[in-house]
């Protein structure tokens, strides 16, 4: 059991791409901490840093306090299960759990019974005679996980082991790696483009994003997943987590004697905003409001902030989705400077509500917007606006 | 009467379509099979029977008697028939193991993308491409005993050179002809070595890191156990080439001096194109088939023994 420190850490490739830049966190002993974000955010990267199999050009790496930046793969005491489970194909199941272990040495005897403790604790051992070809593909990513539990290793890293099995199955197992790793109780990195993955098994998950220039940074916030929901530190964040994703509209900030109202662009829609003292600083300037769609609420006609037509409900049973445009500039989350063209477009808003307030197709719905759950947002640095 | 008769165009359509389409498989490979059986049956077959008959070119345009197993036994106790056998398994042996040796360490440099090594992957591919017959001669100049490049760095070297030259000299020239071959063929060992590990994929190798493993462990416990196949077929097709020397041997050494250098493959050609002993050349050639086929057999059979995944 170890901590697992990245300082500073920054890969550039040979090519010139900037894959990681400044990263900075610790991964506590016995910790799961899930990294997650879109592709390219360096996110695999830096678990390949983690194991070794790449080095970092700054920064360093400790382990427990040691400095472990430039140590081999093979003299870091760490288990990875790779996307597709690197199993050795020409080796039995046994075998291919036995061997890490062979490597160091240990008596049959013992390498026999910890194999023998990891399978069962993964239902393999009817299969330990088999070849990973003979496996369907979830009891493969058992396999890649019974190689990394019985070396009993300081740390495991795990890049996206579930990505390659059907939806069922990913579910099953999601909750399986979480007990597992409660179990053991060994610190954990595990890499997802998934946010559902991220929320449900990390103890803290780590948001990453794509950076241009060594100058940034890629972490944009690592809390648990409950505060990067409630309490998103910049828009990127606050766009990511969350199915379906938060609705960004731009407003203005007016003051109406000691209130704010927010006028949102290019409609004459204007939210009564509660006070704060962050906000305040705001009055009189462009902001862009953050809406979950479960913040939207189904409401009487009179009290209506948005009453839009609605052309797509999306019902998924217990709740619906409903789609809808207002005249307003959408908002890049990515910060990318927008073109003219799509200031002056529409921007769709998605609100979840209860199936029971489906409207018919192409009928208004009255909605509001719970405004104590709004977010604010600095549409120049992305920053969240929080007291 | 409004049979229908087997003449209507109507009636046989169909049944001409069906047959086709019924045979096309057999019709698709027939050619292929016609070639096979023209081109190594047949001959095989004709030499079988030839190798029964007293039949010698220098005597006479036909075959003149039925001699039975004769010439067996005369291949058998030929003069040069155990030295030609044993050079023969020597030059197949070593030459194989050597070039396969060789080549999966140059195939190793080569995965490490180091600078120039397109440069070298081009340059390694050039000796493989040069008839054999053209390597000979080169060779040739190369063991000249006055001045050739070889025997000049090895005398630089200090090293003992006979006196009758490296070709000169049974100690020295069926290593010699053993070297030329190898100087040939390892390339190609490389080459296909090479491109198959390029197929072993990243991850495992570095799953087998982490696991602790050293480049060597990896080496043969997991790359060599997973290009296997190709290395078996290549080996085999290597050693069945090997076995059939006789060019490299004409061009250098005819077999000599005595019968240090004589191969099987050297023996066949001296007894049917230069003694025209159709009959017993027949009987050897159908010896050397024996031999080589028992050895690959053996050879596979072992091989692709616990082959299942």
């Amino acid at each position: 059991m170890a901590s697992m420190t990245f300082d500073g850490i920054g890969k550039t490739f040979p090519d010139g791409t900037v894959a990681v830049a400044n990263v900075s966190f610790t991964v506590a002993d016995g910790e799961f901490v899930v990294l997650v974000g879109p592709s390219g955010c360096g996110k695999s990267t830096l678990l390949r840093m983690a194991a070794g199999l790449e080095t970092p050009n700054d920064g360093r790496l400790l382990m427990d306090d040691q400095d472990v930046t430039n140590t081999e793969p093979q003299d870091r005491d760490i288990a990875m299960v790779f996307q597709n489970y690197a199993l050795y194909p020409h080796m039995s199941v046994y075998e291919n759990m036995a061997f890490g272990l062979q490597q160091r040495k240990m008596p049959k005897d013992k390498i026999d019974r910890l194999v023998r403790d990891a399978a069962e604790m993964l239902d393999l051992t009817k299969y330990l005679s088999r070849k990973p070809g003979a496996l369907s593909g979830g009891q493969r990513q058992r396999v890649a996980m019974g190689r990394a539990i019985v070396r009993h290793p300081m740390a495991f890293l795990m890049d996206e082991p579930l990505s390659n099995l059907d939806a069922k199955l990913r579910v099953q197992m999601r909750a399986e790696l979480k007990l597992l790793n409660q179990r053991l109780g060994v610190t954990t990195l595990y890499v997802t483009h998934d946010q559902v993955e991220a929320m449900t098994m990390g103890d803290r998950v780590a948001v990453l994003k794509p950076v241009g220039n060594a100058g940034e940074s890629n972490l944009q916030q690592i809390d648990t997943p409950q505060r990067l929901y409630d309490r998103p530190a910049n828009i990127f964040v606050a766009g990511f987590i969350g199915s379906p994703a938060m609705n960004f509209v731009r407003a203005e900030l007016r003051a109406e004697g000691a209130s704010l109202r927010a006028a949102i662009a290019g409609t004459g829609i204007s939210l009564p905003v509660p006070a704060s003292a962050a906000l305040s600083a705001y009055a009189g300037r462009q902001v862009i409001a953050g809406i979950r769609p479960e913040m939207f609420l189904v409401c009487p006609e009179a009290e209506a902030l948005f009453n839009e037509p609605i052309p797509v409900a999306e019902a998924l049973g217990a709740d619906t989705y409903v789609f809808f445009d207002i005249a307003s500039p959408p908002v890049d989350v990515n910060g990318a400077e927008e073109d003219e063209f799509k200031r002056k477009g529409t921007n769709r808003l998605v609100a979840r509500i209860p199936p029971a307030a489906t409207p018919k197709p192409s009928e208004r719905l009255p909605l509001t917007v719970d405004l104590e759950k709004l977010h604010w947002f600095d549409p120049q640095t992305g920053a969240a606006i929080r007291d | 009467m409004h049979t229908a008769t087997i003449a209507s165009p109507q009636a046989l359509a169909p049944v001409r379509k069906s047959f086709v389409r019924r045979n096309l498989p057999y019709l698709l490979i027939a050619p292929s099979v016609i070639m096979l059986l023209a081109l190594i049956a047949y001959p095989l077959l004709f030499a079988l029977k030839s190798s029964f008959y007293f039949w010698n070119l220098q005597v006479g345009p036909q075959p003149l008697a039925f001699v039975g197993f004769d010439n067996y036994v005369q291949a058998l106790n030929a003069f040069d028939f155990r030295a030609a056998l044993t050079n023969t398994l020597i030059l197949s042996v070593l030459g194989t193991a050597i070039e396969f040796g060789l080549g999966l360490a140059i195939a190793l440099v080569l995965l490490q993308a180091l600078p120039g090594m397109n440069v070298v992957r081009a340059l390694l591919i050039l000796p493989t491409t040069i008839a054999p017959i053209v390597v000979g001669f080169l060779f040739r100049y190369l063991y000249d005993p006055g001045g050739g490049l070889v025997t000049w760095v090895l005398q630089s070297l200090a090293l003992p050179i006979p006196a009758e030259g490296i070709l000169g000299s049974p100690s020295t020239a069926l290593a010699a002809i053993l070297f030329v071959d190898i100087w040939q063929w390892t390339p190609f060992f490389a080459i296909v070595l090479y491109a198959s590990l390029l197929a072993v994929p990243d991850e495992i190798i570095e799953a087998a890191r982490l696991d602790r493993a050293s480049a060597w462990t990896i080496l043969m416990r997991i790359k060599l156990p997973l290009i296997r196949r190709t290395a078996i077929i290549i080996v085999m097709l290597r050693f069945m080439q090997i076995f059939n020397t006789f060019d490299t041997v004409l061009v250098l050494t005819r077999g000599g001096p005595g019968t240090s250098t004589r191969t099987l493959g050297y023996s066949l050609y001296e007894q049917g194109l230069v003694n025209f002993n159709v009959g017993l050349v027949s009987a050897q050639t159908w010896i050397t088939v024996l031999i080589v086929n028992v050895i690959v057999a053996l050879y596979v059979f072992f091989a692709f023994r616990n082959e299942e995944w």
